[in-house]
């Protein structure tokens, strides 16, 4: 049996498609083996060296270098260190404290590494019995070879997209499926929890790194004493993207805890690299190499010092991740929330407001709440509500293009204006500014006169007489005109492309009042037979038959008064379903 | 190759809400069925994603190869079948054997004077707005 209504059945997809999919799939498989690969070689190295010996050592140097392993002048810092030890009786030297040059942009990193392995100190290093002169002083890390998992999810990704572009769906291989299998469906619920989740998770993640951990040093570093320092050298730092090149302050100073001398380069808790040449440049012009300045040390660990530990303008940056991660939480609970009322009103199709009992029972006359008395209807979406949300938007959108704004703002002032960018930019920075007006709008409807409905009976049937009284309250005098509807619409959330939409059809819409004279419009009641031969409300998932009564009002050079007041129209009554 | 067939104890496959539906169900030619299932639902069907929900199960145990059951439910009071211009509710029976899951399904209307009841669309009324008019 067939349903053509229904999107079971597999489509035939023609070649010229099936070629180009295969080219996408494909450059998700190569990349990922690609990228496999190289992990999947340099943690295999890694795990060699548990097989080494461990050798007792000795060792000769211990230093920091700002030279790569070839001599070239770098903007990181490299341990640089040497030791001997004895191999089955023979004397060797090795200068490797990893299997790859260890080094960092923060030179306390690397200074913690020459207080470890101190010159005469004693050390154990890892031997390569098949080649003696090898040797390293740390062994690969166990954890590393996880992160092949990472570039093995393109390429399933790759080829799981070329295996289903391929794969044989004939009609006599196509089996049919049990359309009643609908009801227990959750695959795009899981990818809503995944994808939540993973904002959640990221955000948070980012979250910390910029924003709880400098802060925590900020705060911490209130009790660090000051202690006079000499800067060594001051440059900025430019790190070169994608997008650009980056900027970071380095000034490397010295300074003497317990007739130590220890170097830092950090200049707040911040650090990383940004965007802004001239802010950065202005720092470092106050700290020229050989002048003395006050930096302040962590007394637990002295490598560890900064020139600036107080809150810096930078950190606000922190508040965007954390955006993302309230926004996958507010996903994750929506989504988890809708799941568990799914679960405990399972296959309903009354809406829940209307249920006695959500045990999944069927739908019998029983179930149904009926309400006769006079009830105060819940107004759909409060204008506060609306307001927020857009202004919540706006931010988060208009938050973005700025960031990249600004960029074409700094290169058209430096004389490197990014044309392509700019263009690109174009609609991205109009539907910012619709934004913005959008917000004007919904705040200025904030001060709209505000309805309150009630009905009898709260829960109409199909064929009840439904009887509407109103108040408004607030500035009724500015409404030139009032109408209140019962209306009845179809509403479906389809899938359109990569995203989903929503469609909405009026099938019913009745007048229950129009007013133009001021005095009448504050409060006021009508009555409305709700239509016995059409459809009472209806639930689904993806699927609505929504009725409410719409409050409509006109104002003058004003955003409009349009309120929707959602109502549960139940079946109609078996006794008078016998006279149609 | 199994064969399943849904049988209604009367000609005519409409039902108002609360009415029994009874009839019978038979399969042959399959030995290795360990069980069937009669499900009573309904499904959208339209421009939406679809959804189905099902609201009466029966099961049949130890069935043999070729066999026919009875089989009896009350009607549902909602939701009615119906077609409208974006969604369509509309009930059925399904007949699933099981571990194959072969299947077979039976359309039926429920609704007040045994119809399915039809939804019109009407044009939409603008709303919404900055209204610019000035003075009476």
């Amino acid at each position: 049996m067939s349903f053509p209504g229904n999107s079971n059945s597999a489509r035939p997809v023609g070649a010229g498609v099936k070629f180009f999919a295969s080219l996408f799939f494909l450059v998700f498989l190569g990349m990922g083996l690609v990228f496999a690969w190289l992990v999947a070689r340099e943690a295999l190295a890694g795990l060699k060296t548990w097989t080494w010996a461990r050798t007792p050592c000795e060792i000769i140097r211990s230093d920091v270098r700002d030279t790569d392993v070839r001599g070239r002048k770098s903007d990181d810092f490299y341990f640089d260190v040497e030791y001997r030890y004895d191999f089955k009786g023979q004397n060797h030297s090795s200068s490797r404290h990893n299997l790859k040059p260890t080094s960092s942009f923060d030179y306390s990193t690397v200074g913690l590494l020459t207080e470890a392995y101190r010159p005469g100190s004693h050390s154990i290093c890892y031997v390569n019995p098949s080649a003696p002169n090898e040797a390293v002083l740390e062994r690969g890390s166990l954890l590393f070879p996880l992160l092949v998992l990472f570039p093995m999810i393109f390429v399933a990704i790759g080829a799981g997209g070329i295996y289903g572009t391929w794969r044989q769906t004939s009609p006599s291989q196509t089996k049919t499926r049990p359309i009643s299998d609908l009801s227990t469906k959750a695959v795009g619920r899981t990818f809503a929890i995944v994808f939540f989740g993973a904002f959640a998770v990221i955000g948070g993640v980012v979250f910390y790194f910029i924003s709880i951990r400098p802060l925590s040093g900020v705060f911490n570093a209130r009790k660090w004493p000051a202690v006079p320092c000499t800067v060594i050298s001051s440059n900025v730092r430019s790190h070169r993207g994608d997008k650009g090149s980056t900027y970071s302050i380095n000034i490397l100073y010295s300074y003497v805890i317990d007739d130590h001398t220890y170097k830092a380069n950090s200049y707040d808790f911040i650090g990383g690299s940004s965007s802004g040449y001239s802010r950065k440049r202005a720092i470092v012009a106050r700290y020229p190499p050989g002048s003395t300045s006050t930096c302040y040390v962590n007394p637990r660990d002295p490598n560890q010092a900064v020139l600036k530990r107080g809150f810096t303008p930078l950190m606000w940056i922190g508040l965007l991740p954390l955006l993302f991660c309230l926004v996958g939480l507010v996903g994750l609970t929506s989504t988890l929330r809708k799941k568990r009322q799914e679960a405990s009103g399972a296959n309903r199709s009354i809406p829940t407001s209307a249920l006695r009992n959500l045990s999944g029972a069927p739908a019998q006359d029983s179930s149904f709440v009926e309400e006769r008395s006079t009830m105060a209807l819940k107004r759909g979406t409060s204008p506060w509500v609306r307001f927020v949300v857009i202004v919540i938007f706006a931010l988060f959108w208009n938050g973005i293009i700025s960031v990249f704004l600004t960029q074409v703002v700094k290169g058209w002032r430096s004389n490197h204006f990014e044309w392509f960018i700019a263009l690109f930019l174009i609609p991205f920075v109009l539907v910012g500014l619709g934004l913005l007006v959008a917000i004007g709008y919904f705040f200025l409807a904030l001060f709209n006169p505000l309805p309150s409905l009630s009905v009898t009976p709260g829960t109409p049937r199909l064929g009840d007489s439904l009887r509407v009284d109103w108040e408004i309250s607030g500035r009724v005098e500015s409404l030139r005109s009032l109408r209140v509807r019962l209306e009845g619409i179809e509403e479906v959330t389809y899938n359109n492309g990569n995203k989903t939409a929503t469609d909405r059809s009026v099938f019913a819409r009745i007048d229950i009042a129009s007013i133009t004279l001021p005095q009448d419009m504050r409060s006021g009641s009508g009555g409305v037979t709700v239509p016995a031969g059409l459809m009472h409300s209806f639930a689904s998932q993806h699927n609505k038959i929504a009725w409410s009564i719409r409050v409509d009002g006109s104002i003058a050079m004003w955003p409009d008064l349009n309120e929707e007041f959602p109502l549960t129209v139940l079946p109609g009554r078996p006794n008078a379903r016998e006279g149609l | 190759m199994t064969e399943l067939r849904i049988e209604l104890s009367r000609d005519c496959a409409a039902f108002e809400p609360g009415e029994e539906l009874s009839g019978s169900v038979t399969w042959s030619g399959e030995s290795t069925i360990r069980s069937l299932e009669l499900r009573l639902f309904w499904f959208t069907r339209g421009k939406g994603i679809e959804d189905a929900g099902v609201v009466e199960k029966l099961a049949f145990e130890q069935p043999l190869p070729t066999e026919t059951r009875a089989f009896r439910f009350k009607v549902p009071q909602a939701p009615y079948s119906c077609t409208g211009t974006l969604v369509s509710i509309t009930w059925a029976l399904e007949l699933i054997t099981y571990p194959s899951k072969a299947v077979t399904r039976r359309e039926i209307e429920i609704g007040p004077g045994k119809r399915s009841v039809s939804l019109e669309s009407l044009p939409a009324i603008k709303t919404g707005g900055l209204s610019v008019r000035v003075g009476r």
